[in-house]
């Protein structure tokens, strides 16, 4: 019986991941730019989701659940950044940039932008993200334990800097 | 309500992971971290039951002495590494902050465990060369290799210690640059 429950709630959980894999995705993007160590980090993500499973109590949306989780994994990824945490990824955006500019004009944009959200201090990046997945400021605030109103200053530094940044370009 | 132009462009993003080779690779990281955990006990087990063996397979009081150390140690060991595990779960329900404190917590961890188990070497390397003053007759043509084997194992843990160390410092260095810049933001 408990088997049969543990079952269901994790074929339940892998459809939730299914659903909701682009918006993992793109907080993992805002961490880490390399392609490689970006799926690495996704499956810890999918992993600590599905780990974590039997826990979700239906008090948060599980859209808010993963993104905590996920918001959680990823501030913790440091293993292979760690000894030139800034080193190597402008090479590899450039390269990324190059090849996509050729193609997409709209795909160039989102590179720029993830960029610009991955220089963001680390508070100032995980409101910003999750404003942009549609998130409200009570759930980001929810999820990265703040107030509301620390929330909408972050977001408001984060954007008028990305703004800024992407004007320059 | 009309979409915020950034986080139209943000949401404009298609996935290009390949879903199914992550699902399937996330399950199998799953199964391996379960058998991971299960490798301690599975060790312990079998130091045990290789100890037991030997004790009731001879009646001599050499093989008996090392035969109950061996349990004695490796059980102590093992349980605490599982206690040391254990007390550094529950990361998914936390907030910045304390993940970061968690994940301190869990280097920290770490080096504790390294340092335990290169104790432990020393531990076990002083104890058969006891074992083998005391009882000469069990180690009677092999003694240049019960050294060996020792001591080469101290200097192996010695060295696994010293590089996983080094990495679990520098780890804890970034953690604690994370969390001075969530201290700023509070100020």
């Amino acid at each position: 019986m408990i088997y049969w429950k543990t079952w269901r709630t994790k074929s339940a959980i892998e459809q939730h991941i299914q659903t909701h894999l682009p918006m993992l995705e793109r907080i993992v993007a805002s961490y880490e730019s390399r392609h490689a160590l970006q799926q690495e980090l996704l499956q810890e993500v999918v992993v600590a989701i599905w780990q974590a499973a039997d826990k979700y109590q239906q008090d948060a949306s599980i859209k808010t659940y993963m993104a905590r989780i996920a918001q959680n994994r990823c501030i913790t990824h440091v293993d292979k950044s760690v000894h030139n945490p800034d080193g190597g990824e402008v090479e590899e955006e450039m390269k990324v940039s190059e090849s996509v500019t050729i193609e997409f004009e709209k795909e160039q944009q989102w590179q720029q932008l993830i960029a610009q959200v991955r220089q963001l201090p680390l508070q100032q990046k995980q409101t910003l993200s999750l404003m942009l997945e549609g998130f409200s400021y009570r759930e980001i605030g929810d999820i990265c334990g703040l107030s509301e109103s620390n929330v909408g200053v972050l977001i408001s530094r984060a954007k008028a800097t990305i703004k800024h940044e992407l004007k320059e370009r | 309500m009309s979409q915020d132009p950034l986080q139209k462009l943000w949401q404009s993003n298609q996935l290009h992971l390949p879903i199914d080779e992550i699902m399937r690779q996330a399950k199998a990281k799953q199964h391996r971290m379960f058998w991971f955990m299960a490798i301690d006990v599975l060790v312990w087990l079998s130091v045990v039951i290789f100890a037991s063996w030997h004790i009731h397979q001879n009646s001599m009081p050499g093989i008996f002495a090392i035969g109950v150390f061996s349990i004695i140690t490796t059980s102590v060991l093992v349980g605490y590494l599982l206690w040391l595990r254990t007390s550094t779960w529950g990361i998914d329900s936390l907030d910045a902050r304390n993940t970061l404190k968690l994940s301190i917590r869990r280097c920290e961890a770490g080096i504790q465990l390294g340092r335990v188990s290169v104790i432990y070497c020393i531990f076990i390397a002083f104890a058969v060369i006891t074992f083998r003053n005391v009882y000469p007759e069990q180690f009677e043509q092999r003694s240049m290799f019960v050294y060996g084997w020792s001591i080469g194992w101290c200097i192996a843990y010695y060295i696994g210690y010293c590089w996983y160390g080094k990495k679990q410092r520098q780890q804890i260095t970034r953690y604690q640059y994370l969390l001075t810049q969530l201290d700023l933001i509070d100020e």
